[in-house]
């Protein structure tokens, strides 16, 4: 992560409304500050035998206390160590799969932490990541000591976060998703009531945790002011906590969402490629990255993650982004499937990409803010930018140059068949775009290393390195 | 808004014999109805809400609270009534046997 933030002490986005404590960077390494004000919950967690229960399921992240100096900030109980994520990354960037594993996931995490009688007090989206391609719950301080009886605080959250997201795009599409980045907080429950369909109701746990709790939401919200008396809640017995639990499971585990009649999920297997041209492709792209020996590759309009698997079989870990979220759900679940660690596939719009978010644009990172490549792989991408979305090559090099310092792309040329197809509905408005033209723009931030044209097509693919 | 589905069960407990509290259920899930048809239907109307002064000053959080004593209560309905279920469709002979079978058959997932 790159943000600044010295003025608090390293301290860094999301983690500053929490007053357990919060995360730090320094020297590259995060730590995370417990404050004393949690000390008792942290022993339990500790303590209770929670911690090792989770952690050696690869639910929670595990830590180390390192005895380093705190950031200043006087009431420090411990400083924690977690294990390092290789790629932070946000619901709103997740495919329908990986939503439902998290919220999945955070039911679990909370049903084992009850037998331990704590309770999540947080089940926000952002506290879990993806890690060798499951959910972990990365905040250590997300648990309470549970007190019998008490409802689950967390349970709005749940609903906002997890299940409204869930069913909207379930219902609605995945063009929905998107609200996530708008509602940082979990998507309001009355919004999510306006826009899912009637036939939505006709689930029972969608009427319940969304239809009827928007309107409990509503009817109780004004509790405190003169004109509503405050109820009491009534005491959740254990024995409803699980059914509540076993509800909300139900609820997300029966809400699916199938990737289908697409414009790039079915890309590969359409006739834009020869056969022999992506075994051409395929080899290239291997030869290059055993040039290379990238630790970290961000492939770029991946699509279902052909050749992002390239990398990721050779032990690179694997940042798999496409804009279309059924190529993403298609390359999860096959990910899933063959239980690939070192993949994580995205979604993500290049020529919108995640901007900084939140407060202070400090709680959320951009893209840029968190690029941790050490390759960029860019294969029949370039039209996409340059043609389909009219960004001039100098500024296309211009932001690969900002993400890696090696870059591996495809050149496709105005008389492959589908550019042609791109060019057919607009006006050829780029005499730039050529290969000595590629070359030229690129050549102001890259060196080329290697380049050779792939058989089968009159497309060319490049070893670049980023030029200091 | 009265809870009273939860006396009968206080009451089955208390007899502590489940397979002869059919009549129990009965009352049990007519309670349940009572109290859930009306939310329900509140819940998926469509009609205007009224308007609410200062916004910024009110929490929704206080309803997500009051609220899942009643989820609870209908999902653990839902759950005892897909047990009931079974146990008939057992006493009848149908499929438990096979499905029986297959719970107990080694995962090797």
């Amino acid at each position: 992560m790159t943000d600044g933030g010295d003025h608090r002490g390293g301290r860094l986005g999301a983690s500053f409304r929490d007053p357990s404590g919060f995360v730090f960077e320094r020297d590259g390494v995060l730590y995370r500050q417990v404050n004393r004000s949690y000390a008792a919950d942290y022993d339990r967690l500790l303590g209770s035998g929670l911690y090792a229960a989770l952690v050696e399921k690869g639910l929670l992240v595990a830590h180390e206390e390192v005895s380093i100096a705190p950031t200043g900030v006087a009431d420090a109980y411990r400083i924690l160590r977690p294990d390092a994520l290789r790629f932070f990354s946000y619901p709103y960037e997740w495919c329908f799969g990986q939503l439902q594993d998290a919220a999945l996931a955070t039911l679990e995490i909370q049903r084992i932490a009850l037998g331990f009688g704590m309770s999540l007090k947080d089940a926000s989206a952002y506290n879990i990541q993806f890690r060798d391609g499951r959910p972990l719950l990365i905040d250590t301080l997300s648990f309470e000591s549970y007190r019998a009886g008490s409802p689950w605080v967390a349970y709005r959250q749940f609903c906002e976060h997890f299940l409204a997201p869930l069913a909207l795009i379930a219902y609605r599409g995945a063009a929905l998703a998107r609200l996530m980045r708008v509602h940082l907080d979990g998507i309001p429950l009355a919004l999510a009531r306006s826009l899912l369909p009637a036939r939505a109701w006709l689930r029972l746990q969608l009427l319940l945790h969304i239809a009827l709790h928007a309107r409990y939401q509503r009817r109780f919200e004004a509790v405190g002011s003169r004109s509503v008396a405050a109820p009491t809640p009534r005491a959740l017995s254990a024995k409803s906590f699980d059914n509540l639990l076993a509800a909300l499971h139900g609820a997300c585990a029966s809400l699916a969402w199938e990737p289908s009649h697409t414009e790039w999920a079915d890309y590969y297997a359409g006739d834009s490629y020869s056969e022999a041209g992506d075994r051409n492709k395929e080899a290239a792209v291997a030869e290059y990255l055993d040039r290379i020996r990238p630790a970290t590759v961000w492939d770029l309009g991946g699509n279902t993650g052909r050749f992002s698997r390239i990398a990721s079989e050779r032990g690179s870990f694997t940042v798999c982004f496409d804009v279309d979220a059924a190529c993403v759900e298609r390359n999860y679940r096959e990910m899933r499937r063959r239980r690939e660690a070192r993949l994580l596939p995205l979604v993500m719009d290049l020529v919108n990409p995640s901007p900084a978010l939140g407060w202070a644009h400090r709680e959320r990172f951009s893209l840029v803010q968190r690029s941790s490549a050490d390759l960029v792989m860019a294969l029949a991408l370039i039209h996409h930018l340059a043609i389909a979305n009219n960004v001039p090559l100098p500024d296309v090099a211009e932001f690969f140059a900002s993400l890696a310092p090696h870059l591996v792309i495809e050149f496709v040329p105005k008389s492959d068949p589908k550019l042609q197809v791109l060019l057919a509905t607009r006006e050829d408005i780029f005499p730039d775009y050529t290969q000595p033209g590629f070359e030229r723009a690129f050549a102001a931030r890259f060196e080329i290393v290697d380049s050779r044209a792939l058989k089968g097509s009159e497309r060319a693919i490049y070893l670049m390195r980023r030029k200091l | 808004m009265g809870w009273s589905c939860h006396a009968p069960r206080r009451a089955a407990r208390a007899r502590g014999a489940r397979p002869a509290a059919a009549h129990a259920w009965t009352r049990r899930a007519a309670g349940l109805a009572a109290i859930v048809a009306p939310a329900l239907a509140r819940a998926a109307s469509p009609l205007a809400e009224p308007q609410l002064p200062d916004l910024a000053y009110l929490d929704p959080g206080a309803g997500s609270l009051l609220l899942q004593a009643l989820v609870a209560a209908v999902a653990g309905a839902a759950l005892a009534i897909s047990a009931y279920w079974r146990k008939i469709r057992a006493f009848f002979g149908r499929g438990s046997r096979a499905r029986d079978r297959s719970d107990r058959a080694p995962r090797d997932d």
